[in-house]
């Protein structure tokens, strides 16, 4: 708050100071009145020029934002889903598979990139049911008016690879999502949307994400002895026992 | 009558108008330089992300608006309301034929012309902005444009005149002020420290606040007539003081 | 006729320093006056209130019988011209006289072409960056060209060399023969611009010392020259205002209050009796000739 009393003061008188100085300059300098005429009327005509190219170009590239996001998935908690064995939209499901495992399972160490859910059944059974879930990423500039992308899709990822007695998780593939967005600033805007007073004055940029890595939910029969190395800390922190 | 030359106010205060374009054709330059200075440098973009060095995903948002540009837009406002008060400014107009009345005339079409550029400038400079996120950065275009949407166009080249206009009045009374004794500064400068201190939250705040009178309008007529009604307070308050100053006094 | 200029029981004050006091004054219209006084007699303080720039603390104050503060009709039919013109600095010479152009509805600007051209003033130039001289030459340019019906030169010669002082004077007088206004017109050389003036406007003492045509000026004064024995043993009645030895003669400045007879006993003793200028006439009334600055340094060595 000092910064706005004090500090923000005299940055605004310099900045008077320094633009007084340029404007008087200007005036004794040898630029003839017809200088400034010719230049802001070139500058506006620039300026249409590259409204109508703006526009062309829009067309022309036609990229067309992602999806919004759904409004249910705002909030939705996964891990406590599963727990609660609630139901799980669809779309977060990327595989659905049974493995056939003798004797002992273990999953070896891997590199992040997978949180484990591991649920124990009273069974006598050597099946392990495994369900993998998309990571999920939401994007947007305000929250408020349902602005939310869903960039869920260009996530990448690779499935755990299974033999008899193991589950790996592979190095998971590289994820360097850029998201670039024009948008007029919202101060333009105060007509032009039906926004949400409570926050519509502030103007920062949200991002949302449930979740960025893949959950992996085994559910494993007692009867399957299950190996877990407890020895890294990290690593215990992608896999737990519901 | 024994004048020989009789004016209308109306007619003088056009001419003044049209000498003060003239005379402070550097103002309308400075606005062009500082609108490249917010375009080159601001980049009008802000970015957040998430970004590990070790781990495999990283994510990057960039939002790319014209808020650079707006923002020095406003403040070149602010300084040309300041500008216009200065003792060489008025006896620049007082050197020609002018009274106190048509004096604030002219300075107010002044202002009202130089608005409008402002706001015509800033708003078109979003399309630089948007060709750059086109180019540059592969990004997508969020807001309506000129063709797909002209009425939001000109409501946003409207919102942004208005707002230029107020503070270059804002900046005019409190220059004028000034003007009329130095001990202003001090007066301003503690209204500046309540203003910060009690109700800096005015920014975000849902009711009452200053700014957000303006901001929060979403009714355009609604905000018409307020920019309406403080421009001609504005006006008012400071045609009272100026019209009691003398012109080239020692 | 009614007067140009009227002023009724006029009082100028600055934050409680009273420059002018209740001033009473008729300017006749079309004839050009010569404002004179001392430094900070109130010459400008007068025409800055006559102009509208400044508001008259009390009386009355006619311009064309219009009150001069913030009234369009007395600006637009007047023009001050002074050494702090404060033209735009944007704007050259050609430009600021466009910009007269669009001001002043007499504005001759074929005339001012011309005169600049004749002082060599290159019209691309901006005001600021000439000379002393040659800006009060532009200005004055400005003035005579705005063929306004009341004109005011404040110390319009200020910087201008001796050519270009004669040239001026010569430029106002042509151009006011062929067409009459009003012009007020204050310098401290006074001997060079005596020719022009029809009447003078002596500021002293916060007041009016003296008003009316030259020629009643210098009638209040008369010369005596001669021996200074046969001076001061004829002519020790009068009130000498000036004294000064030129070689074997010596010269008072008197009174011109003398019967027949007095003058035919001063010419009687060889006493020559001649008429002053209106310079000496202005000195001898503001009293810059009473001994002068010498008296101080007189006063302090006897001290």
């Amino acid at each position: 708050m000092i910064i706005f009393t004090v500090v923000m003061p005299v940055l605004i008188i310099l900045a008077v100071v320094i633009i007084w100085l340029v404007i008087k300059n200007m005036g004794k300098m040898r630029m003839k009145k017809s200088f400034h005429r010719k230049l802001i009327i070139g500058y506006i005509v620039l300026l249409f020029v590259v409204v109508i190219a703006a526009e062309i170009m829009e067309k022309k590239y036609d990229r067309q934002p992602p999806p919004k996001a759904p409004e249910s998935a705002m909030g939705f908690d996964l891990r406590y889903a599963i727990e609660q064995r609630s139901a799980i939209p669809e779309r977060l499901v990327e595989a659905k598979r049974t493995h056939e495992v003798k004797g002992e399972f273990s999953i070896p160490k891997f590199y992040e990139g997978a949180y484990i859910l591991i649920e124990r059944t009273s069974e006598e059974s050597n099946t392990i049911e495994e369900t993998v879930y998309k990571p999920e990423l939401f994007a947007g500039y305000d929250t408020s008016y349902g602005g939310l992308y869903d960039l869920s899709d260009q996530l990448k990822i690779e499935l755990p690879v299974w033999d008899d007695h193991s589950m790996r998780v592979p190095r998971q593939p590289q994820n360097h999502i850029q998201y670039t967005v024009y948008h007029d600033s919202n101060m333009l805007n105060q007509f032009n949307h039906p926004h949400n007073k409570s926050s519509s004055s502030s103007a920062g940029v949200t991002t949302g994400m449930t979740s960025g890595m893949m959950t992996i939910h085994l559910v494993i029969p007692e009867s399957i002895q299950l190996e877990i190395p407890e020895t890294g800390d990290e690593y215990e922190q992608y896999i737990e026992l519901l | 009558m024994m004048f020989s030359t009789q004016w209308s106010v109306h007619e003088i205060a056009k001419r003044q108008f049209l000498f003060k374009i003239n005379a402070n054709a550097p103002i309308f330059t400075m606005l062009i330089v500082l609108q490249i200075i917010a375009t080159v440098f601001m980049g009008g973009a802000s970015t957040s992300g998430y970004e590990s060095w070790d781990d495999p995903f990283s994510f990057t948002y960039t939002t790319v608006s014209n808020d650079g540009q707006i923002g020095l837009t406003m403040f070149w406002a602010l300084i040309v309301g300041f500008l216009l008060t200065s003792a060489a400014q008025r006896n620049e107009s007082f050197a020609f034929v002018t009274n106190r009345l048509t004096y604030q005339l002219a300075n107010f079409y002044f202002f009202c012309t130089a608005a409008l550029l402002g706001g015509v400038t800033t708003v078109m400079l979003g399309s630089v902005m948007k060709i750059i996120t086109l180019v540059v950065s592969k990004g997508v275009i969020e807001t309506a444009g000129l063709f797909s949407a002209p009425g939001d166009f000109f409501a946003q080249i409207f919102v942004m005149t208005a707002y230029t206009l107020l503070l270059m009045l804002v900046g005019y009374t409190i220059g004028i002020f000034i003007q009329l004794s130095r001990l202003f500064i001090m007066l301003f400068a503690l209204i500046w420290m309540a203003f910060t201190q009690f109700s800096f939250f005015m920014l975000s705040a849902d009711d009452g606040g200053l700014l957000h009178f303006f901001y929060g309008e979403t009714s355009i007529l609604l905000f018409t007539i307020k920019v309406l009604v403080a421009a001609a307070a504005l006006f008012g308050i400071s045609f009272w003081v100026t019209n009691r100053l003398e012109v080239r006094n020692p | 006729m009614m007067p140009a200029i009227t002023m009724q029981n006029v009082t100028k004050t600055y934050r409680k320093l009273t420059i002018l006091d209740q001033v009473n004054l008729a300017i006749r219209e079309n004839v050009i006056t010569g404002v004179v006084g001392r430094n900070g007699a109130g010459k400008t303080t007068l025409m800055k209130m006559i102009s509208g720039y400044t508001k008259e603390s009390e009386g009355e104050l006619r311009v064309f019988g219009e009150r001069p503060f913030n009234s369009l009709s007395v600006s637009a039919n007047s023009i001050f011209i002074d050494d702090m013109m404060n033209f735009p600095d944007a704007l050259s010479l050609e430009e600021i006289l466009v910009e007269c152009e669009r001001f002043y509805a007499n504005w001759d600007g074929e005339l001012a072409r011309r005169l600049l051209e004749y002082f060599s003033l290159p019209l691309m130039l901006k005001h600021r960056v000439l000379s002393k001289g040659k800006r009060s030459t532009f200005y004055a340019v400005v003035g005579i060209s705005a063929r306004c019906p009341l004109t005011m030169f404040d110390e319009p010669i200020t910087g201008m060399d001796a050519a270009a002082r004669r040239d001026f004077y010569r430029a106002l007088l042509k151009d006011y023969i062929a067409h009459p206004r009003t012009i007020l017109l204050s310098s401290h050389h006074m001997e060079e611009m005596e020719d022009l003036l029809e009447d003078i406007l002596l500021i002293d003492g916060k007041g009016i010392g003296f008003h009316g045509p030259v020629t009643e000026l210098q009638e209040k004064f008369v010369s005596l020259q001669g021996k200074l024995k046969v001076l001061e043993a004829h002519a020790n009645r009068y009130a000498v205002i000036h004294r000064s030895t030129t070689g074997p003669l010596a010269e008072w400045i008197v009174d011109n209050e003398h019967t027949a007879e007095e003058l035919q006993e001063l010419k009687q003793a060889g006493i020559r009796i001649a008429a002053v200028s209106a310079s000496d006439a202005y000195l001898a009334m503001t009293g810059q000739t009473r001994g002068g600055v010498d008296d101080v340094f007189d006063a302090m060595e006897r001290a």
